[in-house]
């Protein structure tokens, strides 16, 4: 087998290799999760009434309401 | 916001997988009850930062793939000097076991040598040979073909 820096890793550094996949796994399933949310939430768009829908992109035209919607959920300071 | 929503996404994107699910599903949840249009944009606009460099760049700082390489290419090199020198010193300890036979020819102490073969093993090996006969000064033949690392 030819070596490479995976499998120099592999052979020198097994514990921060495997700790870089489970990373890079963890990375992955985050995305995939919100990535299905998201089809979740596309559905339940196409499914609301006309009226509920433009009100909704109604607001979202505002500067204020996505400011108050979108900052803030996870990080305050910024 | 576009740099508080990076960090938001740095955030999360930091979060370990259990966390990341107690922590941010409620809040879509809430914000989908709300206004299932604005959230898909928030989703959306957290999804399109997860491929930035600059996160990617700080996620993985966690475990500096460039550091580790040079810590692997650093960390073989050292296994493989103390490979080097723990065969070396085996097969100098083999060589010499098989040398103390009396009837020892030069094959049989090549071949105790193990996998460290070459021209510099059967160079000690035929001069190891000569030292049974008592003509050659071993310690001075293995310091010239086998370098001392333990120094």
């Amino acid at each position: 087998m030819i070596d490479t820096p995976w499998s120099d890793q592999a052979k020198t550094f097994p514990d921060i290799q495997a700790q870089n996949i489970k990373i890079a796994s963890d990375f992955g399933t985050k995305r995939e999760a919100l990535q299905t949310f998201k089809e979740n939430v596309d559905t339940d768009v196409a499914n609301q009434s006309y009226f509920g829908r433009g009100v909704d992109i109604l607001k979202g035209a505002s500067q204020v309401y996505p400011e108050a919607k979108f900052r803030g959920n996870f990080v305050y300071l910024i | 916001m576009g740099s508080n929503i990076e960090a938001q996404a740095t955030k999360i994107f930091d979060m370990d997988n259990t966390t990341f699910m107690k922590t941010v599903f409620p809040v879509l949840e809430k914000m989908r009850k709300d206004n299932p249009s604005a959230t898909s944009d928030y989703i959306e606009a957290l999804l399109g930062q997860s491929s930035h460099e600059k996160l990617l760049g700080n996620l993985f700082t966690v475990f500096a793939p460039i550091d580790i390489y040079a810590g692997a290419k650093l960390g073989a090199k050292v296994a493989k000097g103390m490979f080097t020198y723990n065969a070396g010193k085996k097969a100098v300890r083999d060589i010499l076991a098989e040398a103390k036979k009396p009837d020892a020819t030069a094959a049989d102490i090549t071949a105790a040598a193990g996998d460290l073969r070459g021209s510099a093993v059967m160079d000690v090996a035929n001069n190891l040979q000569k030292s049974v006969s008592g003509t050659l000064d071993v310690e001075k033949q293995l310091t010239v073909h086998i370098p001392r690392t333990s120094d």
